[in-house]
């Protein structure tokens, strides 16, 4: 197992977000999470960065426990975050965010944008432009390119579709297949668009309210009625 | 570095050609300018690359003026050993308080800065050790050189602050720092150690203004809480970056030898309405260019 997350719970301030979440990955397996607003799908993408201490529970990567480790720490071992909202570097270039992302692989730079490139050629283009004069769904390449920068073994996409056309989405969701295929890297997609996160996932868990309330293989949850039901808006 | 850079550079050295050929009013003024020069590049590290404004950056000059003063006339420590003592204290005192301030941002960093000078030139003008309000009188120095050799001190720092910007523009170092300005939860995402790289940088601007601090401190023989610890210095060191060009490597010093000699001649020829003339130029420059005379790359 890659990831095994168990019995987490986390929150901010007083209020608690996730209660009891466990979640596990194996490798070169694509999981999807999704979930209302507020589920906390974001809050726990969080956790496993390293951005927010859990209150409790256990996260084991790549057999270690991690739960203590700084975000830093955590990129070395292999995860890396595209988190929400993108978050990139507006005011610097399209490559120097993408040098950034290997900053805990600086001495293998020059391979990891050549590989970055590869996937996505409109970076390349754009590499001397400003990532604040992107289009949407650049950005968001610019996101996930900059998280496969430092190597990783787990890809953690935060709100992959939002905002995006659709065909932007497609063409974003072939990528990452295809980096899967070549690469063999894991991933943890979160995803408010259900179908999509279906389709491209081996596996699924369900958020509401903090909880894990459903999971299991992405073919058998599309073919659910109360998933169709709840998320599908099929009749 | 660029060529504008390589100009700006070469202007600075080239200033410290010019004490034989002019007159000592105008050689004091070019001290200031270098001065506020280095204060402005210091500041520029911190807010210019890394995005934190310390308002009250001149709570480091005071600490490193009054440490340098106090070690001289208490201990009767050697000007060079005195200041080298008074520079690290001020880095020190910095890297101190850099975890627990810097969780705050913006604003809110700037007003805690501020409240920090404040308070600490609250504290020297209520210690005995500091001379209180009455400040403390240096021995007016009288080795080789005579005045000129704080020209000249304050001249290499300005250049040091110099080099140390461009480095920091074009570094991996620098990499960091401006990716905790552009977003510093993403950059804490990709694996910088945002907490130690903000901490750097706020050392790095408290041991340049708190060295400027000390030569000061020798260069005018008296001190006291109110020069030392001034809110007006930490205006003009701001207006000098704003008017120069923040998060650039040759702004500040454009902006701060534009200000220092603008402020000179307008307190000579317009005494009485040389502030308002000043406050209209601030006004003027946040207007027509917000993001200061150099432009950032």
């Amino acid at each position: 197992m890659l990831l095994e997350v168990s019995d987490l719970n986390a929150g901010y301030g007083d209020v608690q977000v996730l209660k009891s979440v466990s979640v596990n990955v194996r490798e070169g397996e694509v999981v999807a999470i999704f979930g209302s607003n507020g589920s906390g799908k974001s809050t726990f993408l969080k956790v496993l960065a390293g951005l927010l201490k859990p209150w409790g529970g256990t996260i084991r990567f790549r057999g270690r426990n991690v739960e203590d480790l700084p975000p830093e720490e955590r990129v070395r071992m292999g995860m890396a975050l595209a988190a929400e909202g993108r978050r990139l570097f507006l005011g610097m270039s399209v490559e120097e965010n993408l040098m950034m992302g290997s900053w805990t692989d600086r001495g293998r730079v020059k391979e990891n944008l050549e590989r970055v490139y590869t996937y996505f050629p409109e970076l390349y283009e754009k590499r001397k432009d400003l990532a604040g004069d992107l289009s949407g769904g650049q950005q968001q390449m610019l996101s996930i390119g900059r998280a496969l920068m430092s190597n990783p073994v787990l890809l953690m996409i935060d709100e992959l579709s939002l905002g995006l056309a659709p065909a932007v989405v497609s063409r974003l969701a072939e990528i990452l297949l295809r980096i899967r295929e070549e690469e063999g890297i894991s991933m943890i997609v979160v995803e408010q668009e259900v179908s999509l996160a279906l389709e491209i996932s081996d596996r699924a868990y369900v958020f509401d309210l903090g909880e894990v309330v459903d999971e299991g293989r992405s073919e058998d949850l599309l073919r659910r009625d109360s998933i169709k039901k709840t998320y599908l808006s099929v009749l | 570095m660029g060529r504008p850079e390589i100009a700006v550079l070469t202007g600075i050295v080239l200033v410290g050609f010019l004490p034989p050929f002019v007159s000592d009013y105008v050689e004091r003024v070019v001290a200031l300018a270098l001065m506020l020069t280095s204060l402005a590049l210091a500041q520029n590290i911190l807010l210019g690359y890394t995005g934190y404004p310390a308002f009250g950056c001149i709570a480091f000059f005071g600490v490193g003026g009054y440490t340098t003063a106090v070690l001289m006339k208490e201990l009767n420590l050697q000007f060079p050993l005195a200041l080298t003592v008074g520079t690290v204290s001020s880095g020190f005192l910095a890297l101190l308080i850099a975890v627990p301030l810097m969780r705050l941002k913006s604003h809110y960093f700037a007003i805690t800065t501020l409240a920090l000078q404040l308070a600490l030139g609250e504290l020297v003008a209520n210690l005995e050790l500091t001379g209180g309000v009455q400040g403390i009188n240096l021995p007016i120095y009288r080795g080789p050189g005579g005045y000129l050799i704080f020209f000249y001190m304050l001249w290499v720092v300005a250049i040091v602050s110099f080099l140390l910007n461009a480095y920091i523009e074009r570094s991996t170092f620098g990499y960091a720092l401006k990716a905790i300005r552009e977003d510093e939860t993403a950059a804490e995402t990709l694996g910088v150690n945002t907490v130690l790289f903000k901490a750097i940088s706020f050392t790095l601007m408290a041991l340049i203004t708190g060295c400027v601090g000390g030569i000061y401190a020798y260069w005018i023989t008296y001190i006291d809480p109110t020069s030392m610890f001034d809110p007006l210095l930490s205006v003009k060191v701001f207006v000098a970056l704003l008017i120069g060009g923040v998060g650039t490597v040759g702004g500040p010093v454009v902006g701060a030898f534009l200000l220092e000699v603008l402020s000179e001649v307008l307190w000579g020829q317009f005494p009485k309405v040389h502030g308002l003339i000043l406050g209209l130029l601030i006004v003027l420059t946040v207007l027509i260019i917000p993001k200061g005379m150099w432009r950032r790359r």
